[in-house]
């Protein structure tokens, strides 16, 4: 297993981590809310509401714009 | 628009106005927004910068520095900048409104509406109700069906013109851009439609999902670093740009690319 792979791994691990924890938010009782819930809890205020939008349009621009 | 953001000072200055005795001195002590020295200024942004939410973009700034995009870093820390002030005169405005009712229960007076004085939970739920405020007139139902297929044609649309135009190009930048700003500016009107907020996020969900937020931070940052220099992608480190470039090379990916980035866009403007 060269670096590559290693590298690739730890995002696919990352990846899998994400879906695991939402399948647990959604289908155990562990207190572990879900993705929609995290992020409705986040952008209540202005702040986070802004923040997170400044995020998303943030990765439209780093792998389109100049 | 002319709401934008229109519910934060009329708070202020009355309460900066308050007789100073007791908690009311601490409500008086804090000068009014207009005679805020620069110290003052500075307090109220640090304040507001232990935000998640600021911290994160002042992480993604500085990825995006050393990345060779010290433009783009720049921009998302101004932006952060003016979050954290923002946030920071939101909790200033909150800790007045909570010295002005204790003063007021402090004094035995009543409120206006006859009911008994109300204790420091008032004023930070006051400041909480003034953040749900929006300049739209958020929607109960989901958009009507003709709405949401002109919408669903507009986007692909959309992402098949952008995504037909070379990456880093003029054309493909004007376009996310655009979008981008609009959606920003959505939000920061306010929400969208009537949405219940989820109760405070239990320890173990903070860990869990923090966890992941901060594994994947770091393990882009390590390929980042990884690279023979910090604009040259490496092979034998790739980040997720560098294992995206094959599937965003052409326009069918792009435009897929550009659609996933639509909806996630569309998703977050409706939390």
């Amino acid at each position: 297993m060269n670096s590559h792979d290693v590298t690739v791994t730890g995002f696919l691990v990352l990846l899998a981590g994400v879906i695991g924890t939402e399948v647990t938010a959604r289908k155990t009782r562990a207190q572990v809310p879900t993705i929609s819930r995290l992020f409705t809890r986040i952008m209540r205020t202005r702040t986070g509401r802004v923040g997170v939008l400044v995020a998303w349009a943030w990765v439209g621009l780093h792998f389109f714009a100049k | 628009m002319g709401r934008l953001g229109s519910n934060k000072r009329p708070e202020l200055d009355s309460a900066a106005k308050t007789p100073a005795a007791g908690p009311r001195a601490h409500a008086a002590a804090v000068p009014a927004n207009d005679s805020m020295g620069f110290v003052d200024r500075v307090l109220v942004t640090l304040t507001g910068a232990r935000q998640l939410i600021v911290l994160i973009l002042l992480a993604i700034a500085f990825m995006t520095v050393i990345s060779g995009k010290p433009l783009d870093g720049l921009l998302i820390t101004v932006i952060a900048t003016a979050l954290a002030w923002d946030a920071g005169m939101r909790a200033r405005a909150a800790a007045l409104a909570a010295a002005r009712v204790a003063a007021a229960a402090a004094a035995g007076l009543a409120q206006p509406d006859g009911s008994p004085p109300a204790g420091d939970g008032q004023g930070r739920a006051a400041a909480v109700e003034a953040d749900r405020v929006s300049a739209w007139r958020p929607r109960t139902e989901r958009p009507r069906p003709r709405i949401l297929a002109l919408g669903v044609v507009g986007a692909v649309s959309y992402a098949f013109i952008t995504g037909s135009f070379t990456r880093y190009s003029w054309p493909a930048t004007a376009g996310v851009v655009g979008l981008g700003s609009a959606g920003v500016l959505v939000g920061w009107g306010g929400p969208i439609r009537q949405r219940s907020i989820p109760g405070k996020i239990a320890r173990t969900g903070v860990i869990a999902w923090g966890s992941l937020l901060v594994f994947g931070g770091l393990w882009e940052l390590a390929a980042l670093l990884g690279q023979p220099n910090i604009t040259t992608s490496s092979y034998a480190h790739p980040t997720i740009s560098t294992l995206t470039d094959p599937l965003l090379a052409a326009t069918p990916g792009r435009a897929v690319a550009l659609l996933i980035w639509i909806a996630a866009g569309w998703w977050l403007i409706e939390r």
